[in-house]
């Protein structure tokens, strides 16, 4: 038993770790480019300077916010699903789903506060970096100075106060809904059902990635290089954004294609197959920031790749676009790997009883490791291969427009990094969260339930 | 059927934690079990039910004695030779029915000769389902199944490898009585017309008047038996272990 209690505190320590890096990364961004606010506002900063900072800080810090937003419902959505039992537990002796909300939105407010007051420090020297980096470019004047305002601060820690609430009530509404004792018994969730506003953001996701696609090849060229940039640099996000909301369908259609043949090749590769059939909803949690990452990141790198080509001497400006662009891609990258690990470890903790099961039929927990294994592999190849497609639809247009030629020249080597990244990070967390899963005796975890 | 026991425990003990400190869970525990029985392991909370099953099923580790199940002597083999041995000679059912969500009926009942690297004849799978009565849903998930109809899922999926012994811990436990009814019938077939050994651990007379006959453990030994039971009989016997532990001092 106390094995037990210690295998359920560390797993919550893990996903409250996964919660609090998520705000604290989160608020690091968004801190960085709100001192790029406090620094516009500053005195005898000119209207084209202050202009300038407060563009890049919205439309930069915008997309951080997004992001932050989407990672910490997600790994607090998580946190509550893993203590669904023990909020069911409280609510059977008596607390109301008030209190239950309650106790879940303390234990929230208290990481929020910690992780974005400790995020103003790397947040400020950000800030500070990033402007060194626009004064470089001469996007502003040199006399511009760092400014960093103790009010912006309390903003800043109370709004991510608040959004890490909004998180929370948000996440623990499923929890709460239901009788208690029906929540008590844990039951696996299967489904393979989207939701009707799943579908339609995933389609207009699409459509306005398509319809920055085709802007970037009509629209008359102008002078300015970068005009080209602003339809095509987005055009890889929506893309990725609207197949990511659309990643059960593209799983399941993926999984029925290659299924059949690949499941001959074992028993644990037949489970896999099985439970990705049967998971989609759940498993794309994990699909959608692999897509989101590679395509985003393909897409953004390679536009780099080719306006550097096309400009014959590396001037600062474009290189300090090409800075702010790898910020972005960081970010993204940072949040995908998080939210890649977090489901994958939480997915795989809420499958111990089955693995238990699957053991005392006569499954080795190297049969089972292998299975988990497969089950990232299909992932993997489903977000790498769909990412990819996201991601020319900057490359396609953008390509065509600077040199005409449909792919840049660069080769494929930095898709092929990126899909490296991707693979390793899914296919690593899964075995070593397998592994973990099947530690503890088959006969302990089956009756503990 | 052989004379040769499918289960025999010889002088079984087992400590957990240290040697002279630890709790005895099983205390010296000899018990033959015949090949086609159908034996139920009662006892109090707390009396070594589980850990007998554990051993027996060689889920656990033994301090002494030996563990034999179809004749051979499974004591000291490491996890990976006991799972794989699991696989020909053991199948379980738990009050937890505990099968795999994202396999139908059929896909569950077959898994176990998959594992086992055995051709899964669909024919088998199917004429075992349809003797558990569950022929029709055996496309259904799990979650698509009522309780009693996962458990009789889950007896169909032990007997498929035609294993030495059926392992049932409180099969009926999380079953409304009619269910419940049905898988206990469900068992006693397999025993008398298959002529499947099965050892249930279970704290519910009704269940242990199924079987051919009854063994009361208590503080980790056995502490009497009684054959051809009935429910008032081992209700009544129960009421009074006290006499049995007196016996046994």
């Amino acid at each position: 038993m106390t094995r037990l209690a210690m295998a359920s505190l560390r797993s919550r320590g893990v996903s409250l770790l996964a919660c609090f890096v998520s705000i604290f990364l989160g608020a690091t961004i968004i801190t960085g480019f709100s001192s790029l606010l406090d620094t516009a506002s500053g005195s005898g900063v000119s209207d084209a300077d202050s202009g300038t900072l407060v563009t890049m800080a919205s439309v930069v810090g915008g997309w951080g916010l997004i992001i932050v937003l989407f990672a910490v419902s997600s790994t607090l959505g998580i946190t509550v699903r893993q203590r669904a039992s023990e909020l069911a537990l409280l609510r059977t002796i008596g607390a109301t789903n008030s209190q239950v909300r309650a106790l879940v939105r303390r234990e929230t407010a208290v990481v929020a506060v910690v992780a974005s007051a400790l995020a103003l420090v790397p947040g400020w020297l950000l800030g500070r970096w990033i402007l060194s980096l626009v004064v470089s470019a001469d996007m502003v004047d040199d006399a511009v100075e760092h400014r960093f305002t103790v009010p912006t601060m309390v903003v800043l820690v109370v709004a991510m106060l608040v959004v890490s609430l909004v998180a929370a009530t948000l996440a623990t509404r499923r929890a709460t809904s239901g009788r208690a004792n029906e929540a008590l018994g844990g039951s696996v969730s299967l489904g393979n059902r989207m939701g009707r506003l799943r579908v339609v953001a995933g389609l207009v996701a699409l459509l306005i990635g398509a319809s920055l696609s085709t802007l970037t090849l009509v629209l008359p060229k102008t002078d300015d290089p970068f005009g080209v940039m602003m339809t095509a640099g987005p055009a890889s996000i929506f893309w990725a954004l609207g197949l990511a909301l659309w990643s059960p369908w593209l799983l399941k259609g993926f999984v029925s294609v290659v299924g059949r043949p690949l499941a001959v090749l074992g028993v644990p590769v037949h489970l896999a197959v099985a439970n990705a059939r049967h998971r989609t909803i759940q498993l794309s949690t994990t699909l959608m920031p692999i897509i989101i990452m590679t395509g985003i990141g393909t897409g953004t790198i390679y536009l780099v790749a080719i306006q550097n080509s096309i400009t014959t001497h590396a001037d600062v400006d474009s290189k300090s676009i090409a800075a702010l662009n790898y910020i972005v891609i960081g970010m993204v990258t940072v949040f995908a790997a998080i939210m890649v690990v977090n489901t994958l470890v939480a997915a795989t903790n809420d499958r111990r009883r089955e693995f238990a099961s699957q053991r005392l039929i006569g499954s080795t927990t190297g049969d089972i490791t292998a299975s988990v294994a497969t089950e990232g592999a299909l992932l993997a190849v489903t977000g790498i291969v769909f990412g990819g497609l996201a991601s020319l639809g900057t490359i396609i247009p953008f390509a065509l427009v600077q040199t005409d030629e449909w792919l840049p020249d660069d080769g494929p080597w930095i898709f092929i990094g990126i899909a490296a990244v991707a693979a390793i990070l899914t296919l690593g967390t899964s075995v070593v969260a397998a592994r973990r899963a099947v530690r503890a005796p088959a006969i302990e975890t089956v009756l503990a339930a | 059927m052989t004379d040769q026991p499918a289960v025999e425990l010889q002088a079984v003990s087992k400590t957990f934690g240290d040697e002279s400190t630890g709790v005895r869970a099983l205390d010296g525990v000899d018990l033959a079990l015949a090949d086609g029985s159908f034996t139920a392991i009662m006892g109090p909370s707390g009396s070594g039910k589980s850990t007998f099953l554990n051993c027996a099923a060689g889920l656990e580790s033994i301090t002494s004695g030996d563990v034999r199940i179809a004749g051979q002597s499974i004591a000291g083999w490491d996890d990976t030779e006991l799972t794989k041995f699991r696989r020909k000679q053991v199948g379980f059912v738990f009050q937890g029915f505990n099968l795999i969500p994202y396999l139908t009926a059929e896909q569950n009942v077959a898994l176990p000769l998959k594992l086992a690297r055995r051709r899964s004849s669909p024919r088998r799978v199917r004429e075992l389902l349809e003797s558990v009565g569950m022929a029709e849903r055996r496309g259904h998930l799990p979650s698509e199944l009522s309780g009693g109809q996962q458990q009789r899922v889950a007896l169909a999926r032990a007997l498929v490898t035609d294993p030495a012994v059926i392992f049932a811990d409180e099969p009926t436990g999380a079953l409304d009585t009619t269910s419940a009814r049905a898988v206990l019938e469900l068992l006693r077939t397999s025993a008398h017309d298959l002529g499947q050994t099965i050892v249930m651990v279970t704290h519910d007379p009704v269940a242990a008047a199924v079987a051919d006959s009854v063994v009361y453990l208590v503080d980790g030994r056995i502490v009497g038996t009684m054959a051809h039971p009935s429910a008032d009989a081992v209700a009544a016997q129960l009421a009074h272990l006290d006499d049995f532990t007196a016996v046994a001092r």
